[in-house]
């Protein structure tokens, strides 16, 4: 903690120091108020743009803090957007979103700021977030952070059983049965992600589906359900399910819940994103700190793993008053420094390949290095402007299916059903 | 039917008792009247004997049966409530059939004693209606219908005329004396208004504070009063009470004011171990005349302060030196403010109270 | 109205003077209604012969008459909700009156110590209806759960109580029953204290049980107060959404979600506003057919008061 605390500070110092000389008295001063999330870490952007107004003395930025899940926050912001309220200059989003606030014309697009710059300025990012981010040849928003699924596991009860970590899923079942039947601890599970009816759920369904060389549509958009690749989810987690690998209320399991229950010892494995690495390791409640182990999903053979890429994009509101000084603040949190700065306070993952290399982030966040394929081959859900509806048609299915309510065939039909018209919808 | 017996009825709320320790019997079939002013225990007493109120100490017993520790469904009477307590949501047939319905009496029997009861009350063309559709008047009888359908050993009334208006008051006494002539159950019946007592009671019990004044017959407790609180509750307007000292050998009372009476010879010797002693003296209007004529009344010159004609009398206030006194005339004495009179005072009918205690200390014979 | 001829006579200054000041003191409330209840309710209405996407600004908002109440008959999601919503209503409402009058009889009882109950009786009144959610969501936790502690400290297996359409149904009908049965028993309690003691005392003297005082008195001159305790807890019953929103999301699959969460995803997350409100104008003519129901009910029965 401490050792974290002093870089973050100098590097804080010496950021300041360095742009003292510029910091003059400035005119009238503009305030800008940006909207994040509460798993966002809102007090790290907080440090971040303290850094920011020191350097711009004519500039304040005010941190509004929404809702805990994607859903939660995307729920408020479709009110404050739809009215066309201009209290919020720059809106921190999820990466399904740049295509639904392209469409609904909620975000300001950048290229005219961006100038001559642009293509220089995007290459810079990692292929995923450049792609996720520029929508019908737009730039929409600029990427924060990166992210994707990982696998999380117990080291310590893995060596204590002479298990080497799984890279497939069979691999993964074995050694989780093992494990619970040696440790014969009945709250513990074998493997956790999210089964509830939220957006995470999307991911488990896609992740098997995409690993079996599936996708939901093909190159020409069209819907791809009836392959074999689109069962393999639910064959794989019925099957955990079978064998008491995942536990009996899988499907009312929420993507923080499975945080929690693995934090406090509760379970072998757990799929979640990247960022909780920061929260097995630095919580004061972690019953796993120092015993977890990270590397990327398994596949259903060695090398066709494939994973969910997450990670948060910076949009300006289409309503803001101050859009230049907007643009000001987004280049600066889109930043190479601001990346470096968010690995070593809240190992949120670089959106630039170089900062995974840079040993001041490496030395926090070790495993970095091997993170850095799984994000450059991690895959996007669906890029629609109708993402809200495609996801709760997934997510509601899959959990139905996970709950013992629906068969494979059933969600498959229904999926298919409420899914076609929705991708004719470009 | 069936007497009562309250022996030596205690009641307490917490630590502050309200009843002192009450005996009354009632005798089987009698009419008895309880008494009194407001807070003076009369109605909690009646509801210990219904079985409203607990009993603190003593006991009360309905016919041979003490009924202490019996629920009110299990002593076999019935009551009538000052505000009627009637069901709203009942026609007056099901009010009047409630009691019976509950006790499982078959359905002919519910109906042949509703209509028999309705009739002697003269409600039979009320019994489909509500009781918002009904007068007070008409509400009072369905109220003692209720009661009396059932037929029990005995009826208790809490104070059934007073949400009544002075005419109706007046029928509906009369109404209930009847009653009781025809049906003759033993009755407790409380009430505030001594007139209701007077007419109804076969016995009156007098209360105050919580404890019994005077138990007696309505002449008892108006012409041989036991304390001069009986002697003030009983009559209208009330009694007059002047300061007073008895003379040597009891043979005058000689008022504060300075009048001096001379008492008949007749009451001489019952006077006499008072001789000397402070009293007060204790006359009611109605002894009280315009002028001294007749045997054993003294006169004595007065002036009159207040006139109040009442068409069949007139009260006069009269004022003896500082002393005050009300008097019923004829209304052809016709006495104007300030007028001299010569005020009669009936000395075979005064009562002398002991100042200190308010008891009484002669007790004049019966006539 | 009448066809009676009105006698129009001028007004005198101080009436017109009262006249005015009657209008300006009523002004600011029926601005507020304007404001408030008819602008958004017309303008609801207007919506629904509209397709509105959010998500489709380039489409405009086009008029398409009777099309998104078309879709919504034909949408089975909409009547599995509509289905869900009248399960809650059938469950929840007499449920929670026959709770909230086991409360309100106790809370009518003369305790020395009275702020159990009234705590009791105020807490899941006063407590938001999502929080209500959220703490029930935690009872029936499958690992940590009050609920399957419980049933594993007897023995028993522990239930999936969120993740099986039964039981969350059953989870959802006690966190409902619990949040509203507090305002029945408010209303009913209020009620219970305008029935005269005397009632009692002449039941009791007439020979009537405990159980027969309650049922030939206490209920009967309950029934206005039940009325209107079942006309509110109707209505909010036909918009439930808070509870079992935070406790099941409406899941598993669809197998909880009511017609008003129905609603919010369409509007809020899909951001289809046309389709949205013709579902809200849908919601509101059964509201508003519930409610004549019982207003014509309790017109022909009026309350009768006791007097």
């Amino acid at each position: 903690m401490n050792r974290r605390f002093f870089t973050a500070a100098s590097l804080a110092l010496a950021l300041a120091a360095g742009f003292a000389g510029e910091a003059e008295a400035q005119a009238p001063t503009t305030t800008l108020r940006i909207f994040t999330g509460g798993q966002q870490r809102p007090d790290v952007m907080r440090q971040i743009l303290d850094v920011y107004m020191q350097r711009n003395p004519g500039v304040r930025v005010d941190v509004e803090v929404g809702g805990a899940t994607s859903e939660q926050q995307q729920q408020y912001l479709n009110t404050v957007l739809a009215s066309r309220d201009p209290t919020l200059d720059v809106v921190l989003i999820d990466v399904i979103r740049p295509a639904q606030y392209a469409a609904a014309q909620w975000a300001e697009p950048l290229d005219a700021f961006l100038g001559a710059e642009r293509d220089a300025v995007m290459a810079r990012y990692l292929p995923a977030y450049r792609e996720a981010n520029i929508v019908n040849g737009r730039v929409i928003a600029l990427p924060y952070f990166a992210d994707a699924q990982f696998l999380f596991f117990r080291r310590d009860l893995l060596e204590k059983h002479g298990i080497q970590p799984p890279r497939t899923w069979d691999q993964l079942r074995e050694a989780a049965k093992t494990v619970m039947q040696r440790e014969n601890n009945p709250n513990l599970a074998g493997f956790l992600t999210a089964g509830a009816p939220i957006e995470g759920t999307v991911c488990t369904y896609m992740v098997p589906m995409w690993g079996a060389g599936g996708n939901l549509t093909n190159a020409q958009g069209q819907l791809q359900l009836n392959t074999p690749a689109a069962r393999r989810p639910f064959d794989l987690w019925a099957q955990m399910r079978a064998e008491n690998v995942t536990p009996p209320n899988i499907a009312e399991i929420v993507t923080d819940r499975a945080r929690q229950n693995f934090q406090a010892g509760n379970a072998v494995f757990n799929m979640n994103w990247a960022f909780n690495w920061q929260r097995f390791q630095g919580d004061a409640d972690s019953q796993v700190r120092d015993r977890v182990g990270v590397i990327p999903l398994p596949g259903f053979t060695p090398d066709s793993a494939a994973t969910c890429i997450g990670g948060w994009q910076l949009a300006i509101t289409a309503f803001s008053r101050n859009k230049q000084a907007a643009y000001n603040l987004i280049r600066f949190l889109s930043s190479p420094e601001v990346s470096k700065m968010q690995a070593i306070l809240a190992s949120h993952m670089p959106v630039f390949a170089e900062v995974y290399t840079d040993p001041d982030v490496l030395r926090a966040n070790p495993w970095f290095a091997q993170a850095l394929p799984v994000v450059q081959t991690a895959r996007s859900r669906p890029v629609t402007p109708a993402y809200p509806q495609v996801s709760e048609i997934i997510r509601t299915n899959m959990n139905a299916f996970l709950a013992g309510t629906r068969t494979a065939d059933q969600a498959l039909q229904d999926m298919t059903t409420r899914l076609t018209p929705l991708m004719a919808i470009r | 039917m069936a007497g009562i017996a309250i022996q030596r009825v205690v009641k307490a709320y917490g630590s502050t008792p309200v009843i002192h320790g009450i005996d009354i019997a009632v005798a089987e079939g009698e009419f008895a009247v309880l008494v009194g002013p407001s807070g003076c225990g009369k109605s909690t007493l009646l509801r210990m004997i219904a079985g409203l109120e607990s009993i603190t100490d003593g006991t009360i017993a309905i016919g041979d049966r003490v009924v202490n520790d019996l629920p009110p469904r299990d002593r076999d009477i019935a009551m009538v409530f000052q505000d009627y307590a009637l069901y709203p949501h009942k026609t007056v047939f099901e009010n009047m059939a409630f009691g019976l319905r509950m006790r499982k009496s078959p359905e002919d029997v519910v109906k042949r004693k509703v209509d028999a009861a309705a009739e002697i009350l003269k409600i039979g063309h009320l019994l489909q209606r509500r009781p918002s559709q009904l007068s007070g008047g008409q509400r009072q009888r369905v109220a003692m219908g209720r009661a009396i359908v059932r037929d029990p050993k005995v009826f208790l009334f809490d104070e059934p005329l007073s949400n009544l208006d002075a005419q109706l008051r007046g029928e509906m006494r009369v109404e209930i004396k009847r009653l009781h002539q025809q049906i003759k159950t033993t009755i407790v019946y409380v009430t505030h208004d001594q007139v209701e007592a007077m007419t109804l009671a076969d016995r009156i019990a007098v209360m105050k504070g919580g404890y019994l004044e005077q138990l007696g017959t309505p002449d008892d407790v108006y012409s041989r009063p036991a304390s001069r609180f009986v002697a003030g509750f009983i009559g209208s307007p009330t009694m007059n009470f002047v300061d007073a000292t008895i003379g040597a050998a009891g043979g005058t009372i000689r008022l504060k004011s300075g009048v001096t009476l001379a008492v008949p010879t007749g009451r001489h010797a019952e006077l006499a171990q008072l001789a000397g002693r402070s009293v007060v003296f204790g006359i009611r209007p109605e002894h009280l005349s315009f002028g001294a004529r007749g045997p054993d009344v003294v006169g004595v010159a007065t002036k009159a302060s207040m006139v109040e004609p009442l068409g069949s009398d007139t009260l006069v206030t009269l004022s003896l030196d500082g002393a005050e006194m009300t008097a019923r005339f004829p209304p052809e004495a016709g006495v104007r403010v300030g007028d001299t009179v010569e005020l009669g005072i009936s000395m075979s009918r005064f009562h002398l109270f002991d100042p200190e205690s308010g008891h009484a200390l002669a007790v004049r014979p019966k006539l | 109205m009448s066809a009676t001829p009105v006698v129009r006579h001028r007004l005198t200054k101080l009436e017109r003077a009262e006249q005015r000041l009657g209008w300006a003191l009523l002004a600011p409330a029926f601005l507020l209604l304007v404001g408030v209840v008819l602008y958004p309710v017309v303008e609801l209405i207007n919506q629904s012969f509209r397709f509105n996407q959010l998500t489709m600004p380039w489409m405009g908002t086009p008029f398409i008459g009777f099309d998104n109440y078309t879709k919504a008959l034909g949408d089975p999601r909409f009547w599995h909700a509509t289905l869900n919503t009248l399960i809650f209503i059938i469950v929840t409402v007499p449920g929670a009156v026959i709770v909230g009058l086991g409360l309100a009889l106790l809370a009518n009882k003369p305790f020395t110590v009275k702020w159990p109950v009234r705590l009791g009786l105020l807490l899941p009144w006063a407590l938001p209806l999502v929080f209500a959610g959220l703490i029930f969501r935690w009872f029936f936790e499958y690992n940590v759960g009050l609920v399957n502690a419980v049933i594993k400290m007897f023995g028993g297996q522990p239930l999936t109580w969120l993740s099986d359409p039964t039981l969350a149904m059953i989870g959802i009908f006690v966190a409902i029953i619990w949040k509203t049965s507090s305002f029945v028993a408010l209303v009913l309690l209020a009620g219970l204290q305008t029935i005269p003691k005397s009632l009692y005392e002449a039941a009791e003297v007439d020979g009537a049980s405990s159980w027969q005082q309650f049922w030939e008195i206490t209920l009967p001159m309950l029934r206005p107060a039940i009325v209107v305790a079942l006309i509110f807890r109707t209505i909010t019953a036909i918009q439930t959404f808070d509870i079992p929103y935070a406790m099941t999301n409406g899941g598993p699959g669809d197998a909880t979600e009511t017609l008003a969460m129905y609603i919010h995803k369409n509007t809020i997350d899909f951001l289809d506003i046309g389709y949205g409100s013709a579902l809200a104008v849908l919601m509101f003519v059964v509201s508003a057919l519930v409610t004549a129901v019982y207003l014509r009910h309790t017109q022909r029965n009026p309350a009768r008061v006791a007097t």
